[in-house]
């Protein structure tokens, strides 16, 4: 049987090693492509489906690989034609009801069709298989849909934000049919059948070989273990184990806001973590990527832990650590435990031993002997060597896909938090305070942290009350500040009670009226010619010799007078003010 | 100056100066119109509106247009003011102002601030001032709402009214027409014994 895991591609067992090569290229000829090579045991074939490591990012991303190539400088690079997740897009997804594994291809032209990677961010290979009914698409036997990790059938134009039933003929500059299914559909093992909430699939099982060498690794990674002291711990554990022969994947995350901003910061690297069992049933065996990042020495806080282990039995694991885990040898470790199933994966639910996730130390130590080992050469286990090429994978070499498309605007986030009942208006604020030093504000009377936003001021907005939003995480969380505020009386410097209420958001109405542009009824429904039509949009001086600028000086001087009834009642606001903040004993 | 907080907040008050607000804008009215309207009098960086959360009532769009230089957006400030600058429709001008610093939501802290805040005792004698304040306050903010309503009502008359004039003068230079186009015009001047020019 043939071993193909989707995250061997960070456990670098083996080096790379190139497959068939295709021809040569760049302006000196000095660009090598390739068909085929071998990463982390995990042979690639062009117009394969993989996974891309992704700094920060919950989910790895899914490409197709489109080109191979070595540069005379030895870089390695691939390009990719991305698929999207329905999450990826949602703002574009409509009435569309994604299926729960479906993926968009992307097409059309623009930001986000395809990038240019380095090679060593490949983390696995995935079965995606296309399920469109177009015809040059070799159709897939439902065995193969039901096995696929993901399908698609749905192309998502990343120029015009449209999904499409509709394959072009070229995607990429590259032929469509390299997109559908390849004729021949590799033969995959029997592969378990997916869960519907699995988050990750995985389709192979581990050959006889490879627990063959794991087995040779158990004794190994034993002492390692001691060794290594290690102590993976794991809040919030589900793990469940599967039946002998299916498998989980797990996914390990921590709370994902901050892990993003860290990812930013730090250098990240990517490790490998691998629990394997011993045991006279073969060992079932548990993968851990640890995508950690190390600002300088301290790996802190987050990794991301993707697991997978193979077969079930009674647990003994032993972890081979990625080996650059900087200076210092201390790693912690804090993620929740998302566990996907796999099928049948519901018969078994005695819990995961936690021999490595030791509960609530949430660090992972590797002594000195493992952080020696750290650099370029991988921690050796004795016996067989565990060999760990380290990768530091900068964040300018990930694509950001967080900057393709419009996230989620403030106005939008608004709106959901308005129905949500999670946002507050908050009024009586200096008006010179930024939206920052609100969210401090909030944070400190309340010990809630809040986005907020200080409403921009406009032609109507009063000098003396600066107000803003604030989003709040929950219902209860919103409502308690309310409640709070109206109760008792939070005071900001100047005299200011800070006031809060909720329910105040203006239904944006899609209608909008403007009065003063006057068109004349007759001409209106005139057949004009174009130059007229279009001379209504452009903008212009009125010339003093025409009707337009007599009606215009009319609303200057309509305006010039709202302006002194604008000034009258501010004016009266601020003396009112100071006549009340004047009995104020403390300022 | 020094720490990149003041730096920072030195290079915004450029940016403020640089900017132009621009309200009375129908709701027609694209960033790219926009754009394209001020970019008769020089580069424009960039267009941003300021949408409105809170107003109830229905008020025109207003928006912050970042120019090239301060002295442009200066430039632009008065000519919009000696003159009434029509975009995207008539006869109602489009009114520029120099904006200010609140109207930036992404405006950064103004460095060397300390907000200074407190819970107040229930038992405090300025409490109950406090309690006033807020009524205060919120009275105000219903004062200008009320205020605003009435300064719609009064452009929505003198919309009305001027649109009707319009029609009027419409109608007037339309008879005109035609009178000349039927000839009655030149029976009346011959039968008047008055000297036609040129019509």
């Amino acid at each position: 049987m043939q071993a193909m895991s989707h995250f061997e591609g960070v456990n670098k067992d083996c080096k790379l090693e190139w497959g068939k090569k295709k021809g040569v290229g760049g302006t000196n000829n000095d660009v090598q492509f390739y068909e085929s090579f071998t990463y982390g045991n995990v042979e690639y074939i062009l117009y394969d489906c993989v996974y891309l490591y992704t700094k920060g990012e919950p989910e790895p991303y899914i490409g197709k690989l489109v080109k191979i190539w070595e540069k005379a400088d030895g870089k390695k690079k691939i390009k990719v034609v991305w698929f999207f997740r329905p999450i990826e897009i949602r703002n574009w997804l409509g009435d569309t009801v994604p299926c729960w594994n479906e993926l968009f291809l992307a097409s059309g032209q623009g930001v986000g069709l395809s990038n240019v990677n380095p090679l060593e961010v490949l983390v696995g290979k995935c079965n995606v298989i296309c399920t469109s009914k177009d015809r040059r698409n070799p159709q897939p036997l439902s065995r193969d849909v039901k096995m696929a990790d993901y399908i698609f059938y749905r192309t998502f134009d990343v120029g015009s934000c449209m999904i499409s039933d509709n394959f072009e003929d070229a995607i990429d500059g590259i032929d469509v049919r390299y997109f559908f299914n390849k004729k021949k559909i590799q033969k995959f093992i029997p592969a378990p059948k997916v869960d519907k909430c699995c988050k990750y699939k995985t389709q192979e099982k581990s050959s006889p070989s490879r627990l063959d060498s794991s087995k040779a690794v158990d004794g190994a990674a034993k002492d390692g273990k001691d060794d290594h002291q290690t102590n993976a711990i794991m809040k919030g554990e589900e793990l469940k184990e599967t039946t002998r022969g299916k498998r989980q994947v797990l996914f390990l995350e921590e709370n994902l806001p901050m892990l993003t901003t860290s990812f930013d910061k730090d250098q990240a690297k990517v490790g490998n973590i691998s629990f394997r069992q011993d045991g006279a049933d073969k060992g079932k065996s548990v993968k851990v990527l640890v995508h950690s990042d190390a600002p300088e020495s301290r790996l802190s806080k987050k990794q991301r832990f993707l697991n997978q282990f193979t077969k079930p039995g009674d647990v003994e694991h032993n972890a081979s650590f990625p080996s650059e885990l900087g200076k210092e040898s201390r790693t912690s470790v804090s993620q929740k435990l998302k566990v996907a199933n796999m099928e049948n994966a519901e018969r078994s639910s005695e819990p995961f031993r936690k021999p490595l996730y030791k509960a609530k130390g949430e660090k992972v130590i590797v002594d000195d002997r493992a952080t020696k080992l750290s650099g370029k050469s991988a921690p050796r286990l004795e016996g067989k060597a565990r060999n760990t090429d380290n990768q530091v994978v900068g964040a300018s070499k990930k694509p950001d896909r967080s900057k393709w498309f419009k996230q989620l605007s403030w106005e939008e986030a608004t709106v959901r938090a308005h129905n949500q009942g999670t946002l507050i208006l908050l009024e009586n604020l200096d008006p010179s305070y930024t939206s920052k030093e609100v969210e401090d504000i909030i944070q400190q009377a309340f010990g809630e942290s809040c986005t907020a936003k200080v409403i921009q001021r406009g032609t109507f907005s009063s000098p003396h009350n600066g107000q803003a939003l604030a989003i709040f995480k929950k219902r209860d969380m919103a409502d308690m500040v309310v409640a709070k505020l109206n109760r008792g009386c939070f005071m900001l410097p100047n005299g200011r009670p800070l006031i809060g209420s909720k329910g105040t958001l203006r239904k944006p109405s899609k209608t909008a009226k403007f009065v003063g542009h006057l068109v004349i009824e007759k001409l209106k429904y005139q057949k004009q010619p174009e130059e007229v039509r279009n001379a209504v949009s452009t903008s212009h001086f009125s010339q003093p010799n025409t009707i337009e600028y007599d009606m215009a000086v009319e609303w200057c001087l309509l305006m010039g007078q709202a302006d002194l009834w604008w000034k009258a009642l501010y004016q009266k606001h601020e003396e009112e003010l100071e006549s009340i903040k004047s009995q104020l004993k403390t300022r | 100056m020094g720490t990149p907080a003041h730096k920072e907040y030195a290079e915004f008050q450029e940016k403020v100066k640089r900017t132009v607000y621009v309200d009375n804008l129908s709701p027609q009215i694209t960033e790219a119109v926009l754009k394209t309207a001020l970019e008769q009098f020089g580069n424009v960086r960039d267009v941003q509106f300021i949408p409105n959360y809170t107003e109830a009532n229905e008020i025109p769009q207003c928006a912050l247009v970042e120019m090239e230089t301060a002295k442009l957006a200066k430039a632009i400030i008065m000519e919009m003011t000696d003159y009434p600058f029509m975009l995207g429709g008539m006869p109602r001008p489009v009114r520029a102002r120099a904006a200010e610093v609140e109207m930036f939501s992404d405006r950064p802290i103004k460095p060397g601030r300390k907000i200074q805040i407190r819970w107040m005792d229930p038992k405090d004698p300025d409490f109950e001032v406090a309690k006033k304040l807020k009524h205060l306050t919120k009275k105000h903010v219903a004062e200008a709402s009320l205020l605003l309503k009435h300064q719609l009502e009064e452009e929505k008359k003198l919309a009305y009214s001027q649109a009707e004039n319009l029609e009027v003068n419409y109608k007037k230079y339309e008879m005109i027409d035609n009178l000349i186009i039927d000839g009655t015009f030149r029976r009346l001047s011959s039968k008047y014994n008055l000297e036609l020019q040129d019509s």
